[in-house]
């Protein structure tokens, strides 16, 4: 005689033991991860990727003494321009917030929110 | 010929995992930006005169968009709140680009957080004020707290906060970061700003089987569950939104705090003033959420005991770092505790300024 197996069953079963399988690995892969040796490899790590990008740094470094020999724009300058920008708004905020002081913005709109 | 079951999951898994939701849909306005910061007022149904008179202003961490205080209709803390009456305000920090390297803590708390109080007072006419800081965007709320302890703020709650950080060996950031093998010069040298990519690997190698494996067979198992789907869509689409840290925040984040533990010691010094947690006399709130693995409770706990505020409560709460207050239980767990908290300090009186401190002020703006 032969027992039939639900199909339903037996796939509920197999998603039970894949989830205890995956429970367990990540347990194990949380405990790796929180160790000194993790740690220190993946700063290792990080720090040889990042010397090995160095010399495309230093490649940047000339381009922009480069151009800036040649009196083009650099990145440095665009960011002290964006800098600057930032630092005019917030003037214009103590304005605004001057302004608020005179007239503030409720009476302004009416209240009308 | 019709195309095989299987081949049509696929094709629905790799077109969520490769598309958008719609995220931050409650009804906004940009009342005030200055840089890439942004502050949005949302539109409230509430009447105005059945309004809670203090206003309630949200700040989110500098990795990831502010958009998690409001992921989805009928998953939003913002638009819970706004239906409870309180009139809600939002700081979107923006994303930082190489300009702005030189943003650090003293820059979010001191510059572009107390304008954004200035306009947010101005717009309601409030004096006082309520303020929501969560993970890191706590850290920019205490040091705020602290250093203008006189400046309206009426209520602070902290949303897993990560501001002591002595127990090293509950925290796998701090031991990943250990000056020994972490060379944080060079990796600010490289890349100016913190990269998103970077922060979210870290996140993601906390847990990593978790975050890498099991909840994407979760989805695949659930692509006919509607409500599972467009949950998990709606968070997939924020925590790949990455945007980096600003170089000097991500210096101090890393040397002060995870390395030196100045913050809780009382050593830290933003722009030359040292941060005294006891000055801080706002009522307090910290939530803990219990199963965070970002920031763990002990991160969060201490605080409690170190400022000055007579009123302060300390919460916990079942969920993770972003599921405490994003996840299915929110809406029936934490958000209740942190409304009524706040429904029962955000009255008439509390929208009064302190008689002191408004001559205090008043003498501030004759010098």
């Amino acid at each position: 005689m032969t027992q039939t197996t639900n199909p339903s069953t037996l796939l509920a079963r197999v998603k039970g033991a894949r989830d205890r399988a995956l429970g367990r690995i990540a347990e194990l892969a949380v405990k790796a991860t929180e160790s000194d040796a993790y740690a220190r490899s993946s700063g290792t790590f990080l720090r040889a990727t990042l010397l090995a990008q160095a010399p495309m740094r230093r490649q940047v470094k000339l381009l922009n003494e480069w151009m800036h020999t040649l009196g083009l724009p650099t990145r440095s300058d665009v960011t002290g321009i964006a800098e600057r920008l930032t630092n005019i708004e917030m003037r214009l905020d103590d304005i605004d917030a001057r302004l608020d002081q005179v007239l503030p913005p409720r009476a302004r709109k009416g209240n009308g929110r | 010929m019709k195309t095989p079951a299987v081949l049509r999951a696929a094709g629905r898994a790799i077109k969520l995992a490769t598309t958008h939701a719609q995220v931050a849909q409650t009804p906004h306005e940009v009342v005030w930006t200055l840089n890439k910061a942004k502050l949005y007022r949302y539109v409230s149904p509430v009447p105005a005169a059945e309004r809670h008179p203090v206003p309630l202003l949200l700040v989110f961490a500098l990795m990831n968009r502010p958009s998690i205080f409001d992921l989805r209709p009928g998953a939003s803390f913002v638009e819970h709140m706004v239906g409870k009456g309180y009139d809600v305000f939002l700081l979107d920090w923006g994303c930082p680009g190489p300009e702005d390297a030189g943003h650090g803590f003293d820059t979010y708390a001191l510059d572009y957080l107390p304008r954004a109080i200035r306009k947010m007072r101005a717009l309601t006419g409030a004096e006082r004020f309520s303020m929501v800081g969560w993970c890191i965007g706590a850290i920019i709320t205490t040091i705020y707290a602290a250093l203008r302890p006189h400046d309206g703020l009426e209520n602070l709650v902290l949303l897993t906060a990560p501001l002591d950080f002595t127990r090293r060996d509950k925290l796998t950031f701090a031991r990943w970061t250990d000056p020994r093998w972490y060379d944080l010069d060079l990796v600010l040298e490289a890349y100016g700003n913190m990269p998103g990519e970077l922060i979210d690997y870290g996140a993601r190698a906390l847990k990593p089987v978790e975050n890498y494996l099991t909840s994407n067979l979760r989805i695949a198992e659930n692509l006919d569950d509607p409500k599972i789907v467009e949950s998990w869509h709606a968070m997939n689409t924020w925590v790949t939104d990455l945007i980096p840290i600003a170089g000097a925040a991500f210096r101090t984040l890393i040397r002060d705090l995870y390395q030196d533990n100045r913050l809780i010691r009382g050593e830290l010094v933003v722009r030359g003033e040292r941060v005294d947690l006891s000055r801080i006399e706002a009522k307090l709130l910290t939530v803990i959420a219990e199963e965070d693995h970002i920031v763990p409770p002990c991160q969060s706990e201490t605080i409690v005991d170190l400022v000055g505020s007579k009123d302060k409560t300390l919460v916990r709460v079942s969920g993770g770092h972003i599921g405490v207050m994003a996840g299915s239980g929110a809406k029936k767990g934490t958000w209740p505790k942190i409304e009524s908290w706040l429904a029962a300090r955000s009255g008439e009186a509390s929208a009064q300024p302190v008689a002191n401190e408004r001559s205090e002020r008043e003498r501030a703006n004759q010098h």
